[in-house]
């Protein structure tokens, strides 16, 4: 690699003979100096001059056929990360601000639930304080998250760490559906245990504060054996995107994750709206890109 | 190599654009190949060699066709074409930092039996290739602009955002450190007693 060295700093004279070289006149400076000096300065210069504007040699026609024909391909396929074609395809500012302020709305909605579960959790320790029974307690015994014969308090469970903690904070921390091997097996396991969820958390007269969907759209829940696949997901960004393309979705009664054919992947539950048979519409995505896998009604 | 400036002014020319603009890929192709010397004859001299060089033109010719639809006719036409060819020419250059450098980029077209001999045609592009590549890019650009297109200070000032007093005490300068390697058998310029600064 050639050391790219800051060039000497230019003279009186060398300012002089460059403008002239290229046709200007030379400043105030140039009458005062010695004419010798400046005219080999001139020499040298236009020397360089030449050089540099020596004739250049194009390519052959092919290859400027074959350039031209790369720049003019070029157009159909435009990066989307280039900056020059972001630019020119960018909507005019007023869509851009509109799509700011869906993004925030967006954003509202998804913390809202987030919020209520919060909230929830809350209230649940102040029930667990005063010993009130939770009947959720029998899906999840059912669904092996708390033994059977732990005779914990019923708004208490088995986190897959094995230390007691309040039934939302556990049903967060939960490991998922499991391993299932086909959509049926799926869906009759969430049909085993969303009656239970939807029914959650407390007999007590029910509150402003404590909907029937307490886990929609922020927490998981565990309603089956821990498995391989790792702890169920918290929040879903999924559920917004499915509920963008299913607008008559309610929001996810239930989030979760199921590993289908050894397919890890994210389940949201919906209230189904069209069965009393079947009330439980069951969408699993991927999770990374939330393209659809499983859509069936439970 | 051109004081004509074909660019801006031609009433062709800004027919092509405003066709190409709307989507007419035939005036792209007229445009791009209106200008291909040019954008050509701006890379051999910023890279050096003739492989680089055909990497940027490649560049140059990609950026200008989809940054056409940008251009907006308050500069000339030229003015912008070059900018995004120096450019184009610069991130070439800086690529190359970071990848060995052949050995020796000799691709005489020998067929073009006019002008000087084959061996005095190396050895000058040797010279004046080597000589350039001393520079550094911010002050190669000016001179190249300067000497190959025949730009002016405010034009070259115009491609290179920064201003004409400016460009030329650049070209002063690169000129100055150019002559000491083109005219070895001369006398090199004089010692310098007052200094000029950008």
């Amino acid at each position: 690699m050639t050391e790219h060295l800051s060039p000497p700093d230019a003279d009186v004279v060398d300012l002089a003979a460059s403008a002239l070289v290229d046709g200007w006149p030379a400043d105030q400076h140039g009458d005062n100096l010695d004419p010798a000096v400046l005219e080999a300065r001139i020499e040298a210069f236009r020397a360089v001059s030449a050089a540099v504007a020596t004739d250049i040699t194009s390519p052959r026609l092919a290859v400027i056929d074959h350039h031209i024909e790369v720049a003019l391909a070029a157009i159909d396929e435009a990066p989307a990360s280039d900056p020059i074609t972001l630019e020119s395809r960018r909507a005019p500012w007023s869509s851009r601000r509109w799509l700011a302020v869906a993004a925030a709305v967006a954003a509202i909605a998804l913390a809202l639930p987030l919020l209520n579960s919060l909230r929830d959790e809350t209230t649940n320790q102040q029930l667990t304080a005063t010993g009130a029974a939770d009947t959720n307690d029998d899906a999840r015994v059912l669904a092996g998250d708390i033994p059977a014969e732990a005779g914990t308090p019923t708004t208490t469970s088995a986190a897959p760490g094995g230390s007691p903690t309040p039934t939302v904070e556990a049903a967060s921390a939960g490991a998922g559906l499991g391993d299932v091997t086909s959509e049926d097996e799926l869906a009759s396991l969430v049909r085993t245990a969303a009656p239970a969820l939807s029914t959650t958390p407390d007999p007590t007269p029910p509150a402003p504060s404590l909907p029937s969907t307490t886990l929609a759209g922020a927490t998981a829940t565990s309603i089956g054996p821990a498995t391989s696949s790792g702890p169920a997901p918290t929040t879903s960004l999924c559920d917004a995107t499915v509920r963008a393309t299913h607008p008559e979705l309610e929001p996810a009664l239930l989030i979760t994750s199921a590993t289908l054919r050894g397919v890890y992947l994210e389940v949201l539950v919906y209230a189904s709206g069209a069965s009393a048979t079947s009330p439980y519409r069951v969408i699993a995505v991927t999770p990374s890109d939330c393209q659809i896998v499983v859509d069936r009604l439970a | 190599m051109a004081e004509d400036d074909p660019i801006g002014a031609d009433p062709r020319e800004q027919g092509l654009i405003e066709a190409a603009q709307a989507g007419d890929r035939q005036a792209l192709d007229a445009l791009l190949r209106l200008h291909y010397d040019r954008v050509y004859a701006i890379c051999r001299r910023m890279t050096g060699n003739d492989h680089d060089a055909l990497d940027a033109t490649q560049d140059a010719l990609i950026a200008l066709t989809r940054g056409l639809s940008r251009y907006d006719g308050r500069a000339a036409f030229s003015t912008w074409a070059y900018r995004v060819t120096t450019n184009a020419c610069l991130d070439e250059l800086r690529r190359r930092r970071r990848r060995p450098v052949p050995a020796a980029e000799l691709m005489i077209d020998a067929s073009n039996g006019s002008g000087p001999s084959l061996d005095q045609t190396v050895t000058d592009r040797i010279t004046i290739d080597d000589a350039l590549a001393t520079l550094p890019p911010d002050f190669r650009a000016p001179v190249v602009l300067r000497d190959v297109l025949g730009l002016d200070y405010a034009e070259i000032g115009d491609v290179l955002g920064i201003p004409p007093g400016t460009v030329r005490s650049r070209i002063a300068r690169g000129r100055k450190a150019l002559a000491g390697h083109v005219g070895r058998n001369q006398e090199p310029p004089g010692n310098v007693e007052t200094r000029a600064h950008d």
